[in-house]
């Protein structure tokens, strides 16, 4: 049976509200260690930090082509502005 | 029209204070787009023109009056590029002149999205997980199931659609702040910068929008129970 004093305190409900700031190391001195202590003795949260981490993983990856269609206009208007006389 | 992206106060020098150079290779750029050089414009509209886009889209109503703006923000900004100092970086200052573009759009039309405060509309103010998967204890009553995860680096296409429409679906500070730090990699402070929100502020929608992509991933990667 996990115990309070294993997890450090912290409730899951805490861990899992902390987790963004964790995975982007904006946790620091005892408060980490906490977490780290409820980590190493709760599976759930410590699979739950997994799923942040790769989420926020798969986020990085993404390859979007927003706007790509605008392209040709932009590229036209660059070409006006810079035909004109300068200043 | 030009000085209605009063970029001036963020960058200019009084007068008789020599120009404090920018870093060198925003400086390169500079030259050769004012030189007319498409290929560093091209570049440029690689990098940024769909972020810009998505930014746009925060502040205004549709996805036209956003491309609009964006068109004229590009236009705004070559004209301007005589008048950059490179006290803050490029982006930054490229990205002011759109969120102050925007802004004035989104007053003409009367719709104000107060970036600055986390309203209800689009903050729904949930927590990451739902209370009902706690104990009163806040341990975990229905802990997360464990996920089939594809390789490390391999984004099938449904996976990248599927988080594409995750995005698509948080609100729009939320979308606007994961896009920007995770999609894009902004930094924290960039974020802060350009759509003048708070640290706190940026953390909390951070927080908010990993967790609800999280639990769209989880639907679709979740392994069957046995």
């Amino acid at each position: 049976m996990i115990t309070t004093l294993m997890t450090a305190g912290l409730s899951c409900r805490e861990v899992t509200e902390l987790a963004s700031a964790f995975v982007d190391g904006e946790i620091s001195g005892t408060l980490w260690l906490r977490f780290r202590v409820h980590l190493l003795a709760c599976g759930p949260c410590a699979e739950y930090l997994e799923q942040i981490r790769l989420t926020v993983d798969t986020l990085k990856d993404l390859e979007t082509d927003e706007g790509a269609e605008m392209r040709g206009e932009l590229m036209r208007q660059f070409r006006e502005w810079s035909e004109q006389d300068g200043p | 029209m030009a000085d209605a992206d009063a970029t001036d106060d963020d960058d200019a020098l009084p007068p008789g204070v020599p120009a404090v150079p920018g870093r060198p290779e925003e400086r390169e750029l500079v030259a050769r787009l004012l030189a007319g050089d498409e290929a560093t414009f091209a570049t440029l509209l690689d990098r940024y023109n769909g972020t810009m886009l998505r930014v746009a889209r925060g502040f205004l109503s549709s996805r036209s009056v956003a491309e609009e703006v964006v068109q004229e923000t590009w236009l705004a900004i070559l004209e301007a590029l005589p008048r950059f100092q490179g006290r803050s970086s490029l982006k930054t200052w490229m990205f002011r002149i759109l969120t102050n573009r925007a802004k004035t759009r989104a007053r003409r039309e009367g719709r104000v999205v107060p970036m600055s405060a986390l309203g209800p509309l689009d903050d729904d103010g949930e927590p990451g997980v739902d209370a009902d998967r706690f104990h009163e204890n806040g341990m975990w009553k229905a802990p997360p199931g464990s996920w089939n995860t594809p390789e490390k680096g391999v984004i099938d296409t449904e996976l990248g659609e599927r988080i594409e429409q995750a995005i698509e679906t948080l609100p729009e500070r939320q979308r606007l702040v994961i896009t920007l730090r995770d999609v894009q990699g902004w930094s924290s402070a960039e974020v802060c910068n350009v759509l003048e929100i708070s640290e706190t502020n940026q953390r909390v929608l951070l927080h908010r929008g990993r967790s609800k992509v999280r639990a769209i991933l989880a639907d679709y990667l979740e392994a069957p129970p046995r």
